[in-house]
C-alpha cells in the first residue's frame, strides 16, 4: 500500500505554510510513503493524487474556528463548496480538484484531509504562534493515520 | 440596447479578482473599465536584503502556473548582474524545462478555461461528465508537461533544482528517452487539440494593436533575446522600461503599460505574429489548419495561437532531448559568479507574455528589484478591446454582452494575482 503525504499552500502567505511546516517536522517514514510539498498546484492536484492507494493532505482550511484548531476531514466534506467550479480556476483549490477527480472517477480510494485553521494568510512568510504551536499534534495525527489500525 | 449597465463582480475562470464595469447611456459608452481589486503583492519588498541565491526560489512562488517562468527570468537577471555565463547544457535544459511549463499552462487555458464557453457548458466539471475523453486528454497532456518539468527541476509547481549558473540535479538519459517517447506519442493529442479548436466558432472581432514579444535569431524565442515590436523597432532587455512605460490608472490596483500606441499585446498571439516564421513546420501546419496567418488581430484567437505553440513546444522538446542525448548529461557544477555586485535584467516569454525581472545586487544581497508581469502589460489592451467591442454588440441581450466581454477577458488568460502589481465584470 503506497501513501502520499501532500502539503498544500504557499509558505510566503503566513499560515498557508502550515502544511509544509508539518512535513518538515515529520520523522523518517517508511519507504512506501511519499512526501510532497505541493505548493499551490491548482487543478494539477488531481494528477498529483493519482497512483497512490492512500493520500493524506495537509492544508490550511478556513473552518470558522479559532486559529490552530485542526480537523481530519473527508473528501465528501470538502467537495461541493463550488460544485460548478465557477470560481477561480487557476487558483482552483482542493475542493475543485476533488470535484473534477470525482467526476472523472480517478481519485485514490482513500483520502484524508488534515485541515488547520489559519490566523492569517496575508503575504508575509512565517506562521502565527497559534498555528505553529499545533505542529507536533498534527504530526502525531499523520503518524496515527499511517498506522495499519489508523 | 441604448442604455446598458454591466457589472461583473469577480470574473470567473481567471486568476485573481477583477471586475468588468460597462456603462452605456443613450447609445454612448460612458465607462468601460477592467478593475483590478487584488491586493498588490509585495515580492519586490520581500526580495530586498535577501541573498541572491534566494531570489529565484522566492519569485517562483509568485505564481503556481508560471513558477518555472519566474524562476528562469529571475536567474537570468541575477546571472546578468553577477557576470555568470551558464553552460550550453544548462541553456538546453532550461529551454526544455520551459516548454514543459508552456505546455502545461496552455492546456489548462485551452481545455479548462476557454473550451467550456465555446462548448456551451458552464465549466470543466459538466464537460468532464459530458465529454470525459476530452478532459482526460487534457489531463494526460498536463501530466506529461508536469513530468517533463519534474525530471529537470524536481517538480513543476515551484521548482527546486534551478539555480544561479545551472542545476543542482540532472535527469538520467533513461528518463530523457522515456520522455521523448511520450512526447512523440502525444502528437496524436496535439493534433486532437488543433482539431478541437478548429471546430470552435470564435467571435469575429478584430482590432489591430501593437504586438510585443522577445526575438532571438532563428529560434521561436522564449528566453533572452531582444524586445521586438510589430510596429517596428528592437530594444535591448536592459531598456525594457522604454517599452513598458508603466503608469498608474485610478480604477485599477495594477499598473498599465503603453508603448508606440495606447496599448500593446503580449502573449501567444503576439509571439505568433512576430516569430511565426521560426515555428516548427508541424506548428506552422497547425496554424494553417486553424486559419491563422500573421498578423492575426482577433484577440479571441489567442487560444488558437496557444494550440500552435503546444505543437511547437512538443516538437522542439523532442529536438532538445535529441541534442541532450547526443551530448550526454554531465553532472556539472553551476557556473560561478564573477562579481557579487551588479545590476541585471532577465526576460522570458512565459505563457501569458513577456516577463521582466530586474535586480540590483550589492555584496551578494538584493538591494533593488522590479518585476513586470505579462498580464499587467495586457490590461490596457484588454480595456481598449472592450471599448471597441461593446458598441458593436449593443443589439444583443445584456446576458450575451456580458458573456462576450468575459470571454474576451478570459481569452487573454489573465493572471490577476500576479499582475498586481488584475479582474471581476461589473456592468453598472
Amino acid at each position: 500500500m503506497t501513501t502520499l503525504i501532500l502539503a498544500l499552500g504557499n509558505p510566503l502567505r503566513g499560515d498557508d505554510g502550515i502544511g509544509a511546516a508539518v512535513l518538515e517536522a515529520l520523522p523518517n517514514l517508511p519507504p512506501d510513503v511519499t512526501v510532497l510539498d505541493g505548493g499551490t498546484p491548482g487543478l494539477d492536484l488531481v494528477l498529483r493524487l493519482q497512483g497512490h492507494d492512500r493520500v493524506i493532505i495537509l492544508d490550511a482550511a478556513d473552518m470558522g474556528e479559532p486559529p490552530g484548531v485542526w480537523r481530519c476531514l473527508t473528501p465528501e466534506s470538502v467537495r461541493g463548496l463550488d460544485p460548478q467550479l465557477r470560481g477561480n480556476l487557476h487558483a482552483a483549490g482542493l475542493a475543485e480538484a476533488l470535484t473534477l477527480g470525482e467526476a472523472l472517477g480517478i481519485l485514490p480510494p482513500e483520502i484524508r484531509i488534515l485541515g488547520i485553521q489559519p490566523a492569517t494568510i496575508d503575504w508575509s512568510p512565517g506562521l502565527s504562534p497559534e498555528v505553529a504551536r499545533v505542529i507536533p499534534e498534527v504530526c502525531e495525527a499523520v503518524l496515527r493515520l499511517l498506522r495499519p489500525t489508523g | 440596447m441604448t442604455t446598458l449597465k454591466v457589472d461583473v463582480h469577480h470574473v470567473t475562470r481567471v486568476e485573481g479578482h477583477g471586475n468588468i464595469v460597462v456603462d452605456v447611456q443613450d447609445g454612448v459608452l460612458k465607462q468601460c473599465d477592467l478593475q483590478i481589486v487584488e491586493t498588490p503583492r509585495f515580492f519586490e519588498a520581500m526580495l530586498r536584503g535577501r541573498p541572491y541565491l534566494d531570489a529565484s526560489h522566492l519569485t517562483s512562488r509568485i505564481c503556481g502556473i508560471c513558477a518555472v517562468g519566474h524562476a528562469t527570468a529571475s536567474l537570468r537577471a541575477t546571472e546578468q548582474a553577477l557576470g555568470v555565463t551558464p553552460s550550453p547544457q544548462t541553456t538546453l535544459l532550461r529551454k526544455l524545462n520551459f516548454h514543459g511549463e508552456i505546455l502545461d499552462s496552455h492546456i489548462l487555458h485551452i481545455y479548462m478555461l476557454v473550451a467550456p464557453d465555446y462548448l456551451g457548458v458552464g465549466s470543466v466539471i459538466p464537460l468532464a461528465q459530458s465529454a470525459p475523453d476530452v478532459v482526460l486528454r487534457a489531463l494526460r497532456m498536463k501530466q506529461l508537461a508536469g513530468d517533463l518539468c519534474a525530471a529537470i527541476c524536481g517538480r513543476h509547481t515551484h521548482p527546486i533544482s534551478m539555480t544561479v549558473g545551472g542545476f543542482t540535479h540532472f535527469p538520467s538519459l533513461e528518463t530523457l528517452r522515456e520522455l521523448r517517447a511520450r512526447l512523440v506519442a502525444s502528437r496524436a493529442d496535439c493534433d486532437a487539440t488543433t482539431e478541437l479548436l478548429a471546430g470552435l466558432e470564435f467571435p469575429r472581432f478584430e482590432r489591430d494593436t501593437e504586438y510585443v514579444a522577445l526575438h532571438k535569431g532563428e529560434e521561436y524565442c522564449f528566453i533572452d533575446g531582444v524586445i521586438d515590436s510589430s510596429d517596428g523597432g528592437r530594444w535591448d532587455l536592459e531598456d525594457y522600461r522604454l517599452v513598458t512605460n508603466e503608469t498608474i490608472v485610478p480604477h485599477s490596483s495594477a499598473k498599465h503599460t503603453r508603448h508606440q500606441r495606447d496599448s500593446y499585446m503580449v502573449g501567444a498571439l503576439a509571439r505568433f505574429n512576430i516569430n511565426h516564421d521560426k515555428l516548427h513546420p508541424r506548428a506552422r501546419a497547425a496554424a494553417e489548419a486553424l486559419g491563422l496567418a500573421p498578423k492575426v488581430i482577433n484577440p479571441y484567437l489567442i487560444a488558437a495561437a496557444q494550440a500552435v505553440e503546444v505543437v511547437h513546444c512538443t516538437e522542439d522538446a523532442i529536438q532538445l532531448i535529441d541534442q541532450l542525448l547526443e551530448m550526454g548529461i554531465r553532472h556539472e557544477e553551476p557556473a560561478a559568479p564573477t562579481r557579487l555586485t551588479g545590476e541585471g535584467v532577465g526576460a522570458a516569454e512565459v505563457p501569458r507574455g513577456t516577463l521582466f525581472h530586474h535586480y540590483q545586487i550589492e555584496d551578494g544581497a538584493i538591494v533593488g528589484a522590479n518585476c513586470i508581469i505579462p498580464t499587467g502589460q495586457n490590461l490596457a489592451n484588454i480595456e481598449l478591446d472592450m471599448r471597441a467591442l461593446v458598441p458593436t454588440i449593443l443589439d444583443r441581450s445584456q446576458e450575451d454582452i456580458t458573456l462576450a466581454l468575459e470571454m474576451l477577458v478570459r481569452a487573454y488568460d489573465p493572471c490577476i494575482s500576479c499582475s498586481t502589481h488584475m479582474l471581476n465584470v461589473r456592468f453598472v
